[in-house]
This record gives C-alpha cells, sequence and structure tokens, in this order.
C-alpha cells in the first residue's frame, strides 16, 4: 500500500474543513486532525506531528501567518500549505516568508488542493 | 417591477407558474453547451485539456477562451468559430417555455419586447447611480467579483437592479470588515430559500434547515467574494488586509451603498458601509 500523509488542517470555517476533509477521501492524504484556531492548530501539531498542514491565513485571534511562525519554531522542516481568498502578492509572499512551501487561493476545488498538495510532498 | 430574468419578469406578471420556469430552466441547463463542452464535442481539445482550463478559470479571473488562447490549445479562429456555434446553438427560456406549452409564442413576443425596454432603462440607471458614488471603482471591482463567485460558486445567474442608500430588509445579513487604504465593510443580505441553495451548492450536499454549518458556509463565501475583490484592490495598488466574515443584525454605519441583486431564485443585496 502507497503511504498515506497525514494531514492537518486550519481554519476557522467549519463548512471549510468539511469541504477539504471530503475532498481528500479516497486519496492518499488523511486528515489526521482538524483545528479551528491558532492555539487548537499548535495542540493538534503536537499531538499528530502532520506530514503537511493546510493552514488558512484570515482567522480569528491568532493570523495563519502567526501560527505558522509558532510551528516553524516547534518543526523547523514542518510542511505548511497557507490557503485564502486573497491572492495579494503580499498575503503569499508574507506566507512564503514565514516558511511556507505553497499557496492555495480559495474558492478550493477538490482537483486544485490535490495537485497543490502532491506537487508539495513531490519536492520533499 | 425592477429589471430581472425573463423567466421571473413573465413569474412575476402571473403569465408562467414557478414549475412551468423550473422545468425549463432545467431544460435550458441541459441542453446549452458551454465552450469547453462545445471544444470537446468538436475534437478541438482533449477533456482533461477542457478540464484544466475550467480549473484555472475557477483560480483566476480569466473567460475560459483567454486561458485557452494563453495556453495555446487553441488559435483565435477555433476560439471564435467556437464562440459563433455557441451563439447559434444557444436556446433561450422563452423558446423552451414555448416548446413545452407553457405561453404561447403570441402572448410571448409582446413580453419579451417590454423586457428588453425595461432592462435597457434599469442599466442605464444602475450606470448612472454607480458612476456618480464616491468610491466607484472599488465599489464596481467588488459588485463584479460578486457576479463571479456566485456564478462559480453556487452557479447563480445575478444581474444588479438598483443602487440606493436605503437598506432592503432580509432575514440574513452576513458582513466582513475589509482595512487598509480605503476601509470599509462589505455585506451580503440575503433570504432564506437563496442562503440554503447557495450553501447546498457551496457545501454540495443538501441543506434543507438553516443551522450553523449553512451560516458558516455562508461566511466562507463571503470571505471568498472579499478576499477575491482584495486581490483586485491590491492590484491597483491598495494595501488592504481582511478581517474574518461575520453575522450583523442591524446596520454597520450610516453611510451605506445599498446595491440591489436578482437572481434566478430570489432578490438579494450587496451592502457596502463605507
Amino acid at each position: 500500500m502507497s503511504k498515506k500523509y497525514k494531514v492537518l488542517v486550519v481554519d476557522d470555517s467549519a463548512a471549510m474543513r468539511m469541504l477539504i476533509t471530503a475532498s481528500l477521501q479516497d486519496s492518499e492524504f488523511d486528515v489526521a486532525a482538524q483545528a479551528k484556531n491558532g492555539e487548537e492548530a499548535l495542540k493538534a501539531f503536537r499531538d499528530t506531528a502532520p506530514d503537511l498542514v493546510l493552514l488558512e491565513i484570515v482567522m480569528p485571534g491568532m493570523s495563519g501567518v502567526e501560527t505558522l511562525e509558532h510551528i516553524m519554531v516547534l518543526n523547523k522542516n514542518a510542511v505548511v500549505i497557507m490557503a485564502s481568498s486573497m491572492g495579494t502578492d503580499d498575503a503569499v509572499q508574507e506566507a512564503l516568508k514565514a516558511g511556507a512551501r505553497n499557496f492555495l487561493q480559495k474558492p478550493i476545488e477538490q482537483e486544485a488542493l490535490l495537485k497543490v498538495l502532491r506537487t508539495t510532498v513531490s519536492s520533499l | 417591477m425592477s429589471a430581472k430574468f425573463i423567466g421571473q419578469f413573465l413569474l412575476e406578471k402571473g403569465l408562467i407558474t414557478r414549475e412551468a420556469l423550473l422545468a425549463a430552466t432545467e431544460q435550458q441547463q441541459h441542453v446549452n453547451l458551454t465552450l469547453g463542452q462545445l471544444a470537446v464535442a468538436q475534437g478541438l481539445l482533449s477533456r482533461a485539456q477542457a478540464d484544466s482550463i475550467n480549473l484555472e478559470q475557477q483560480r483566476s479571473d480569466k473567460r475560459f477562451g483567454e486561458i485557452a488562447l494563453e495556453k495555446n490549445l487553441l488559435n483565435a479562429k477555433q476560439l471564435d468559430e467556437l464562440l459563433r456555434v455557441q451563439k447559434e446553438k444557444r436556446v433561450f427560456i422563452g423558446e423552451i417555455l414555448i416548446q413545452q406549452g407553457h405561453i404561447s409564442r403570441e402572448k410571448f413576443e409582446p413580453e419579451l419586447v417590454l423586457f428588453k425596454q425595461e432592462q435597457e432603462r434599469n442599466a442605464e440607471l444602475v450606470k448612472v447611480d454607480l458612476g456618480s458614488l464616491s468610491q466607484h471603482e472599488m465599489i464596481e471591482d467588488f459588485l463584479d467579483m460578486t457576479l463571479k463567485i456566485l456564478l462559480r460558486v453556487a452557479k447563480e445567474q445575478v444581474k444588479i437592479t438598483s443602487v440606493s442608500s436605503a437598506e432592503t430588509k432580509f432575514r440574513y445579513t452576513f458582513a466582513q470588515r475589509i482595512s487598509g487604504d480605503q476601509p470599509f465593510d462589505y455585506a451580503l443580505a440575503l433570504p432564506e430559500n437563496l442562503l440554503r441553495i447557495l450553501c447546498e451548492h457551496f457545501l454540495k450536499i443538501k441543506c434543507p434547515v438553516v443551522n450553523e454549518l449553512v451560516l458558516d458556509a455562508a461566511g466562507e463565501v463571503l470571505n471568498v467574494i472579499t478576499g477575491n475583490g482584495c486581490s483586485k484592490l491590491s492590484a491597483r495598488g491598495l494595501k488592504v488586509s481582511l478581517e474574518p466574515p461575520r453575522t450583523i443584525s442591524g446596520p454597520v454605519s450610516n453611510h451605506v451603498v445599498c446595491v440591489g441583486m436578482s437572481s434566478t431564485v430570489a432578490d438579494f443585496e450587496v451592502r457596502f458601509y463605507l
């Protein structure tokens, strides 16, 4: 059996978490944990040691970029893909500078999601 | 009466029933081909190529033909021919209503003339009203994005029908703060049936009642509209940042621009609290 990648999905929207989880069903990516904010994300990251983190930028409280910075302190090799509806150069640049490996602009369709996840893991 | 879709126009005048309109709309979706479907049917593109263009379309602000030309998958002559065939083969809702026996041609044709006249008058009024607003470029960018995202996410054709400073009462209102050089709140106010249909398309599940998940999904649709709208503002050199979406129950500020919208399902409103 081919390797299953453990994914941590972080988004304040329950609808988005549900959609992403459904999109990854029957793929080589397994949603190991979900988190609705930065604090939950850091706990889930420590608990599950995911292969990949899919992280929304705009969240109440700790922002996605702040969460990313904390994750990189916990593991500087963490593989984090940022997601946002706002695909501005500034937002993408800030995320990549903070250590994100890739960027997904919403709305996220299943095919685009799988393509970005596969491209990201193939470069590891 | 404000300009809407011809089907709604006939429905409001009591010339067809709701059931007739639904049956005709369903038939229309079935017979009218997209440019991608047409290109595949004519052997100009493979299904995989058409899918890849559709995928790119979902992430960008471009039309199918534009992307196909950029990727050298179609040349200008092929695209022109496809557009011509698509236009030629397009079946309008009125024709289907007539074919299905919901209205006679004699009754329909004068109504179509009246509808077109009303639409032209209204489009001119909306254009003048929007152009007179102090932040019209920003508002027009966000309206354009609203139409595109609702078509993409909810498969809903939407038209702008009015501009005013008076809010219309709707059951649900979702708002999001856009901070930066020109801070404002963008809000989407809509009735329950449209909210449920929007969320059914977005979540790809049935939503018979409005629950937490439906409210959350609507917030996410709003987030997609504003996020993509912010990308446009940013491309024009403006500094912008987004705050998370929220539901609201009253006005956010006194200075509000209310833009009336009409979809095939229901009327709703986009508000800019400036």
